[in-house]
């Protein structure tokens, strides 16, 4: 009885399909290729294809905090700026670390904003970084490749991000969080830069905790010469602020000779030599 | 138990069989094809005029004047151009696509003359003007368009443009710069009314919001404050909403090459804007308004006082500012980082601001003696920038008080009314 149970239990179910078959038409989803302009067309071949890097320049409100007022790049500026970052970044950071260091670390969608983006303290912040993935870049409209203090400031940031990126995926010694643990502060935009300077911190923004002291130290590091990184430090009053920051250099040339294989030395001198040379570039 | 279960399970599929789905909708497409169709159509209509539209967009008329703009679509390249009032030439080249996200819209998506007023260095910091540049459709018609802003829920209405519409847009832009407080001008500026209504109408115009402030005594006695958008046009400007003076709607106004002054025909009455030396009427008691402020810093300088200004920073390159304590008789000059490595401020104590009549006041300083360090007074000395500012602020005819905000007072120099600052808390 159960076996003829079962059997019609089988039956019924393969028996109960639909007959009718409905023709479903033409998608009505759009999957045309987007037409490509020539900046979508040089990004393709020098960010997306060698290094998979989406890069959106176009406005699109999702990826941006919703509670901020931005705008979009003007489509002059993307082409000199994206260059510029290609010269002044990842090219050095590819020749010192290896195409796979680099291929592995980039950030892989990269969100350009024409606008500055003002905060309620009346900070501005000039660049974000989302978990190694996604890095935002203000500003756009205000680049202008043979104004070095600007392109210093601008990609200050990015090398900000990715030394954020480089400690998360491997810490640096957790000792460099107790060389200067008494001047950490959230108020750290109380400060000037000569003020820092004189507690043993690189810039104010290094203030606001151990993280981003050591990434500034880097990207200030990495946005100098080393002779005007030395006249930095030279410059500053106190001994002991001096000393501090010699030793936090020393831990950032062992973090990256130690981790990644890389001399942050001749990175340095790469990246200024790049500067300069990108400075007399006609766009 | 379980037999029956199990004839149940049997029966109940055998009854669960396919029936026909295909109900009639009330539209004769799917959502997502009526989705887009619309964008087809309001597409199709913006990229077809073949001079682009015009509009003349108010990003919020409750603090702002309107900005013309002309936008002109290129389907092939999905570039579009923008001209506007806001520049005497040019023109600006970006792009734009038309989206579904919450609803159908019209996105420019790269930076172009638009922008400029949602820009956050632009207008109110950080806000910029309200402007938008993501849109959702509303209203189609053959030759006019309503978009609404997609975050603060403003028209842009746009109707066809001709050819010369951008080279009109110059002529708005004129009209923008002949409407500015003209260099070396009195700060007074008045409609001056003829015919049956013979009264001055306080005219200020501010370029930074596109508003005029005006002031009148409506009937006998009753004084009347307004301030109201201004959008330009080709011959001269049109105020958003009009201005009533006893019951007369007053609203276009004309250039006059020959006279060099705008002037209104509206209503039946006719007017005139004239500088003045003075103020047209006395405000009662706005000088004892700014006088219970207690301190005011120095926001701006009347293009007469700038040279000065300028001259101060080129000796005091840290110079941030002026500050006016009204109540602890202090005139300070402000430096950051301080501009002796000590002192962030420096300057004079013993300027005793007094009221001289219901509108006016002057800086007392037969007492005047040195206040918190020294080195403001060795810039006075020598520096002819700070000379002259030290003496418009100590000239004994004293000020003009006029209010521009709750928080913001233009104080205006009674003997030369071409000199004035505009002071806030």
């Amino acid at each position: 009885m159960k076996k003829i149970l079962s059997i019609l239990f089988v039956l019924v179910i393969a028996l109960s399909s639909c007959k009718e078959e409905d023709d479903l038409g033409p998608s009505i989803i759009d999957t045309s290729a987007p037409s490509l302009n020539d900046v979508d067309t040089w990004i393709r071949s020098e960010y997306t294809e060698p290094y998979n890097i989406e890069v959106k320049y176009k406005w699109d409100d999702t990826e941006l905090e919703n509670d901020k007022i931005l705008v979009p790049p003007s489509t002059d500026n993307v082409l000199p700026f994206l260059s510029t970052m290609r010269d002044v970044w990842i090219d050095p950071y590819k020749i010192e670390g290896g195409e796979t260091f680099i291929k592995t670390y980039i950030p892989k969608l990269l969100v350009l904003v024409g606008s500055r983006n003002y905060n309620n303290d009346g900070t501005i912040t000039q660049g974000q970084a989302e978990s190694g993935k996604k890095v935002t870049m203000y500003e756009l409209n205000y680049f202008d490749r043979s104004n070095i203090p600007l392109v210093k400031r601008q990609f200050h940031v990015m090398h900000h991000e990715f030394a954020h990126i480089l400690h998360q995926t491997v810490m640096y010694p957790v000792e460099y969080t107790k060389l200067t643990p008494e001047g950490y502060t959230s108020t750290w935009y109380n400060f000037t830069d000569a003020e820092a300077n004189e507690e043993g911190f690189i810039t104010n923004y290094a203030k606001a905790d151990p993280n981003e002291d050591f990434v500034e130290m880097i990207a200030t590091m990495l946005t100098n010469s080393k002779e005007e990184f030395d006249a930095i430090i030279d410059g500053i009053a106190s001994d002991d602020a001096k000393t501090t920051l010699r030793v936090k250099e020393s831990y950032v040339v062992n973090y990256f000779s130690q981790i990644w294989n890389i001399d942050i030395y001749s990175l340095q001198k790469r990246i200024n030599d790049a500067m300069l040379a990108n400075k007399e570039t006609v766009d | 138990m379980k037999k029956l279960l199990y004839l149940f399970i049997c029966i109940s599929l055998l009854f669960s069989a396919c029936t026909d789905d295909s109900k009639d909708s009330i539209y004769d497409q799917t959502p997502d094809e009526r989705v887009a169709e619309r964008i087809k159509q309001y597409a199709d209509a913006l990229e077809s005029a073949q001079n682009g539209w015009k509009t003349v967009y108010y990003p919020n008329d409750e603090l702002y004047g309107a900005f013309s703009y002309v936008i002109k679509f290129h389907p092939e390249t999905n570039e579009v151009t923008m001209y506007s009032d806001l520049f005497a030439e040019g023109s600006s080249t970006s792009t734009y696509r038309f989206q579904l996200q919450q609803e159908p819209s019209l996105v420019f998506d790269t930076f172009g003359q638009l922008h400029i007023l949602s820009d956050p260095a632009n207008g109110k910091k950080g806000e910029g003007y309200q402007g938008e540049f993501e849109f959702f459709f509303r209203e189609l018609s053959d030759d006019r368009i309503v978009l609404e802003g997609k975050i603060h829920g403003k028209e842009l209405v746009l109707t066809k443009a001709d050819a010369n519409t951008p080279e009109q847009l110059k002529s708005n832009y004129t009209n923008s710069q002949l409407l500015q407080p003209q260099a070396g001008m009195s700060f007074f500026r008045n409609l001056v009314l003829e015919g049956d209504i013979n009264k001055k109408v306080s005219f200020q115009y501010s370029a930074s919001t596109r508003r005029v402030s005006t002031a009148h005594i409506e009937g006998e006695s009753t004084l009347t404050q307004n301030k109201i958008g201004v959008e330009f046009t080709p011959n001269g400007f049109k105020l958003h909403t009009p201005l009533v003076v006893d019951g007369r709607s007053i609203q276009s106004f004309v250039y006059d090459e020959v006279t060099s002054s705008f002037k209104v025909s509206d209503d039946g009455i006719t007017g005139e804007l004239k500088y003045d030396d003075a103020p047209p009427y006395i405000v009662e008691g706005i000088a004892d308004d700014i006088l219970s402020g207690g301190f005011y810093s120095i926001d701006s300088y009347s293009n007469t006082l700038v040279p000065y200004v300028e001259d101060v920073k080129k000796d005091v390159p840290t110079f941030k500012g002026f500050q006016l304590y009204f109540q602890r008789s202090w005139i300070l000059c402000y430096s950051n980082p301080a501009h002796d490595g000590t002192n962030k401020w420096s300057g004079f104590r013993n300027c005793v601001f007094t009221k001289s009549a219901e509108d006016k006041i002057f800086i007392d300083t037969s007492a005047l003696d040195l206040a918190f360090s020294v080195w403001f007074y060795e810039v006075w000395q020598v520096n002819n920038g700070a000379k002259g500012l030290m003496a418009f602020l100590w000239d004994t005819d004293g000020f003009y008080i006029v209010r521009e905000s709750a928080d913001e007072f233009y104080m205006v120099s009674v003997a030369d009314p071409s000199k004035y600052i505009l002071v806030g808390r």
